[in-house]
């Protein structure tokens, strides 16, 4: 398993596309810490905290599924069309395969995040661990659902496209599902992790239960998978 | 002592069975192979015995482990599938490093030049996959197969698309693999290449294992195991005949074409029988040729082709 977790995170970092996203966030980050200790008199609130995490709780809130999901809609459909998987399938175990994709992928989002959250703690000179664990978790979530897609869709360039759909549709839809009222969106809030953000607190451990949940998924579907 | 036991081992494709139920084992040590012509389910057979595809119902057995244990399988086998790619952007030793890693052998770079060496891709261990000719990939397929040295080597048609020089040495690496202890286990479409290795052959038609055994042993199936040309003075189909009638329990057939007669024997020990028998009749033997059945008349049964050739020429006398 460690085989497949340290040639996923390498090559996610081999990409432009990768490289363009970790820049992303830690100029967005830079800026807004930039910004906050430039003009402390909005820090004197309550939520004076938060207001340095919240450019990255943002960007991962609103652009967080279309990132994992570009950058990893393909991370299993390509292997099985390019047949790469039946190396990889007569040499490790297929939970292996499975697992490790989904550490790969969260480890390099883990050091994007982390890389961040060192920028703003420069900042405002204090470590933000809470935030960073419920960012971690919504990432946790996202991985998961792109490894559950890469695996029920079979062809990458529909990932692809189903990705893109994805990674616009569940911000708008998880962040209207917690302001709405309608009997669809009562379902849908405790589906997608955005209820458990804004709850706050230990409720964001639920969005890291649904993506074991969605994991364990995965792994039934290519368990019984002929490759 | 049995490595591999296939025991009613069937895939169903949709609504069709494409392997109808294949028992056979294999000895360890022994380079066996596995022939069919395209769609015969050999391949299939392979992919499920290697984990890439799961049995719709029977079970195996590989190192005593069995079926419901294929991740404990893995451990002792190498694989080259025939319908697989490589990562175009590794080169040959990134590929082995990685594979080893996925084996969880720790392999000292040194080691993986040698494999590489072997197969020889000494010279080309730093150029990226991509590059490689078709060739090329066949060896580094085998080259990953044999990483760790695995109990059983299951080889996807190992020489297809090769020039004949790489395919004997392929073939020669075949022999000393098996030699240093490793159970093969190959699929081909060459004939010659699996007489010539193969200590034992299953022949599998539509889904199911239609013949299996040593070459002696198909060739005893067989039963036209030698066949021996004779040239006479002139066609005589009454020799021939009379061959049949009184070499009963020694030939098996015997048919007269142009100045030879062609007769089937049962075994070796039955050619002076003949030789007496042609001499008594005062028949002038000017040259005496001995062919045992290759592999090709077993896979092809010729001799269903030969028997069909007789009934027709019998047809034809008696309308005469």
């Amino acid at each position: 398993m460690k085989a497949i977790v340290e040639k996923e995170f390498k090559s996610l970092f081999k990409g432009f596309k990768s490289i363009a996203v970790i820049a992303f966030f830690l100029v967005v980050c830079f800026a807004a810490s930039k910004f906050f200790s430039n003009n402390l008199d909005i820090l004197q609130t309550d939520h004076a905290e938060s207001a340095y995490v919240s450019s990255i709780r943002a960007l991962v809130m609103f652009l967080g599924f279309l990132f994992v999901m570009s950058l990893s809609h393909d991370a299993i459909n390509r292997e099985v069309e390019n047949q790469t998987i039946r190396f990889l399938v007569t040499k490790s175990a297929r939970s292996s395969i499975v697992i490790g994709k989904f550490l790969g992928i969260f480890l390099f989002w883990l050091i994007c995040i982390l890389c961040s959250f060192i920028v703003i703690g420069l900042f405002a000179k204090q470590i933000f661990v809470f935030d960073f664990l419920q960012i971690m978790c919504f990432i946790a979530y996202a991985v998961s659902l792109t490894i559950l897609i890469s695996l029920v869709i079979k062809k990458p360039s529909h990932t692809t496209f189903a990705s893109i759909l994805l990674g616009i549709a569940l911000p708008v839809v998880g962040l209207w599902s917690v302001i709405s009222t309608k009997f669809i969106s009562e379902i849908i809030k405790y589906i997608l992790p955005y209820y458990y953000i804004v709850k706050g607190g230990y409720y964001i451990i639920f969005p890291f239960f649904l993506s074991i949940l969605m994991l364990l998924t995965a792994l039934a579907i290519f368990q019984r998978r002929d490759l | 002592m049995k490595i591999i036991e296939v025991n009613n081992l069937k895939k169903k494709f949709k609504d069709h069975y494409v392997v109808k139920g294949v028992t056979f084992d294999v000895t360890k040590g022994e380079i066996f192979g596995f022939l069919g012509k395209n769609g015969a389910g050999k391949t299939t057979t392979m992919n499920m015995l290697t984990g890439i595809i799961l049995p719709s119902e029977g079970s195996f057995t590989i190192g005593g482990k069995t079926n419901q244990e294929i991740d404990q399988i893995k451990r002792i086998i190498g694989v080259m599938p025939d319908a697989a790619n490589y990562y175009y952007d590794f080169t040959a030793i990134e590929h082995l490093i990685f594979f080893s890693k996925l084996k969880n052998l720790k392999m000292k770079k040194s080691d993986l030049l040698d494999i590489l060496e072997r197969v020889g891709l000494k010279g080309h261990e730093k150029k990226k996959v991509g590059s490689y000719s078709f060739g090329m990939k066949k060896k580094l397929g085998i080259a990953q197969a044999i990483l760790g040295k695995p109990q059983v080597v299951f080889l996807d048609e190992p020489t297809s698309g090769l020039d004949p020089e790489s395919a004997v040495e392929v073939q020669q690496l075949i022999k000393e693999l098996s030699q240093e202890g490793m159970t093969i286990f190959l699929t081909s479409h060459n004939l010659v290449e699996v007489e010539r290795i193969c200590d034992r052959i299953a022949i599998m038609e539509n889904g199911i294992i239609s013949k299996i055994g040593s070459m002696e042993e198909l060739r005893a199936l067989h039963q036209r195991t030698i066949r021996l040309s004779i040239k006479i003075k002139k066609e005589d189909s009454f020799i021939a005949h009379s061959m049949k009638n009184h070499l009963v329990d020694h030939v098996s057939d015997v048919q007269a074409k142009d100045q030879y007669l062609y007769c089937y024997l049962y075994n070796e020990a039955d050619i002076p029988k003949l030789i007496h028998y042609l001499s008594g009749q005062n028949i002038d033997i000017y040259e005496v040729k001995t062919e045992k059945a290759t592999l090709e008349d077993i896979f092809f049964d010729r001799a269903s082709g030969d028997e069909i050739d007789m009934i027709k020429t019998c047809f034809l006398h008696f309308m005469d």
